[in-house]
């Protein structure tokens, strides 16, 4: 989901001077309310597209990172970032609107093989950005979104010629580990009480509300990577924060 | 009280109750295990595998459930039909008043069909203004076709079920019953942190319960389900990195031949997102369960196909009535509720 839409507050702010505001204001014109609605555009839907590459190169890929100080970091900041809500934490702003630090992130996180992707990520992230400050308030100016398509192509053709030249593990399975036919026809409660007896241990409870939230979770763009970063991370606890309605 | 709430119970239909009389549980012999028979419109489905399922215990939400079906005669005859392929079944409860994914998928394709038209008659689409060469040339060929029909899901069959009650007039909330689970507060990491607000779970517990906001929208629900013809992979169950970049990408532009690389398969465009740009609708709801992968054995079309289009609705930033609904807050109720 679109960073504009989680906080409902346009990137866009309109500039206006010190001198222009300071007089209106002592002259008892009030500010304006701002009640206009962020209106779901065709960039947030473009934006939705980078979060889900986002989240496939860096929860799906498999990483190994040498320490276990440097992987609960890891686990940590994508936990942020990837959350089950409609909330948009500080960390996922920061990561889309200030420059600089996806490329950070990437080049500290991203596994090895796809390093020639932190590049064009950031490169995608800043057209999109862009793209929102430069359309202003301008939202019926077609132009403004059809010349983004573009940038979102050659980042997307970019990441699959990558696929192409050279041979790169598989993803990692978003589901429990249960295969797939073990699953089918049987209510979700079951499936959760199944993983936590196969799960024998002192973190049953905690690992059947991460299956859970998962089943839940999987079908929005900032998809729940507890389940993963568990299977990746064993041993390294994550906090469940499910403020969502 | 009491009695009232017994009799009701006792003299509800098995409707009333909560039996879906559209959905029965079997025993498939065949297969060994329990499974769901759907009739939809007339036709009985058999679910064979669950593709996704999404909060569908939560009755306040849309309760989605994709199945992988096949066609059985009825609710007791559980061998497939002669000839019948596994097609997807999506089960879902839509807000009464809204469209249902076939409404809409007709009138993008009616707007898609204005747009060719004119381009036919010599009239580019306004969205091509700004637009790479690339991405034209390859929307134009698409449109002069008139083939976008197979970039999106091909419906089987629709079927709309009952609309749930609305909340009874007299029925006021009462925030002390089913309280919101306490939420897991992360505790401060520096060594000298004051702890002492961490009890503390949300904004609201500094309210007395009385005084809690409960001002959760209930709108009654309408029972929609839709037969889908292609058995699809969602995004998160892609296992190649290859198959969900080729998803990603021809989700948004279709065929695209880099000139670095050497395309294994062959990839027939499914530019969906920027055919819905031209025809000016928005999706607002990609995700990992929407976007999907469809390659079949033996067929040389492997795609994405962007689906689940029950929230997208035609762009008018300039309508400023806006909607009411879930995907679009009003600025101002946020700024109320975190005051």
């Amino acid at each position: 989901m679109a960073v504009e839409i989680q906080k409902q507050i346009y990137l866009y702010i309109p500039q206006s001077t010190l001198d222009e505001t300071w007089s209106d204001l002592v002259a008892g014109k009030a500010s304006k309310p701002n009640s206009h609605f962020v209106v779901h555009n065709f960039e947030h839907d473009m934006e939705s597209i980078f979060w889900l590459l986002l989240w496939t190169l860096l929860v799906r890929f498999p990483c190994n990172l040498d320490s276990d100080k440097e992987r609960s970091e890891f686990a940590g900041i994508l936990s942020e970032i990837f959350q089950d809500t409609s909330i948009c934490s500080p960390k996922r702003e920061e990561v889309f609107s200030q420059g600089g630090a996806l490329y950070d992130l990437l080049a500290r996180f991203l596994a090895p093989q796809l390093e020639s992707l932190q590049a064009p990520l950031d490169a995608l992230r800043n057209a999109l950005v862009i793209g929102y400050l430069g359309r202003k308030q301008e939202f019926n100016d077609l132009s403004s979104y059809s010349t983004l398509y573009k940038f979102l192509r050659l980042t997307l053709s970019t990441c699959q010629c990558l696929t192409q030249k050279q041979s790169l593990p598989d993803l990692l399975p978003c589901h429990s580990g249960a295969p797939q036919a073990e699953i089918v026809n049987l209510p979700l409660q079951v499936n959760k009480r199944r993983h936590s007896q196969s799960n024998a241990g002192d973190d049953d409870d905690e690992y059947g509300l991460v299956s859970s939230k998962m089943a839940r979770g999987q079908g929005n763009t900032d998809v729940s990577s507890s389940w993963i970063l568990r299977e990746r991370n064993p041993g390294v606890s994550y906090i469940e924060n499910d403020s969502d309605s | 009280m009491y009695i009232w709430v017994m009799l009701s119970l006792m003299f509800a239909t098995e409707e009333e109750l909560g039996y879906d009389p559209t959905i029965q549980r079997r025993l498939d012999h065949e297969a060994d295990r329990v499974c769901f028979v759907y009739e939809v419109d007339g036709h009985y489905y058999k679910t064979q595998k669950a593709i996704f399922d999404h909060r569908s215990l939560c009755t306040t939400r849309r309760a989605t459930r994709v199945w992988e079906v096949i066609e059985v005669a009825s609710f007791d005859e559980l061998q497939p039909l002669e000839g019948s392929h596994p097609v997807v079944l999506k089960d879902v409860w839509l807000d009464a008043g809204s469209m249902t994914e076939g409404d809409i998928q007709r009138e993008i394709f009616a707007d898609l069909e204005k747009i060719s038209n004119a381009l036919q008659a010599g009239v580019e689409p306004k969205g091509f203004a700004g637009m790479d060469d690339e991405s034209k040339q390859k929307l134009r060929e698409c449109l002069l076709e008139q083939d976008w029909h197979r970039y999106f899901l091909t419906l089987v069959h629709e079927w709309q079920g009952t609309t749930s009650k609305k909340v009874a007039e007299a029925a006021e909330p009462d925030s002390t019953l089913f309280e919101a689970p306490p939420t897991t507060v992360r505790l401060s990491s520096f060594p000298h942190a004051d702890l002492s607000r961490t009890s503390l779970s949300q904004p609201s517990d500094l309210l007395a319960h009385k005084e809690k906001p409960f001002n959760r929208r209930h709108c009654p629900k309408r029972q929609s389900r839709v037969v889908f013809k292609e058995v699809c992979v969602a995004l998160h169950d892609v296992s190649k990195l290859g198959d969900a970049m080729t998803a990603l990408l021809s989700c948004v532009f279709g065929e695209i031949l880099h000139p670095h690389c050497v395309i294994t398969q062959v990839l027939i465009g499914s530019p969906a997102l920027q055919l819905m740009f031209l025809a000016g609708w928005v999706h607002r709801d990609i995700s990992s369960g929407n976007l999907y992968w469809f390659g079949v054995n033996n067929d040389p079309e492997v795609r994405g196909i962007l689906a689940d289009l029950e929230y997208a609705k035609r762009f008018r930033p300039s309508d400023g009535r806006g909607s009411p609904d879930p995907k679009t807050v009003r600025m101002i109720h946020i700024i109320h509720l975190r005051e």
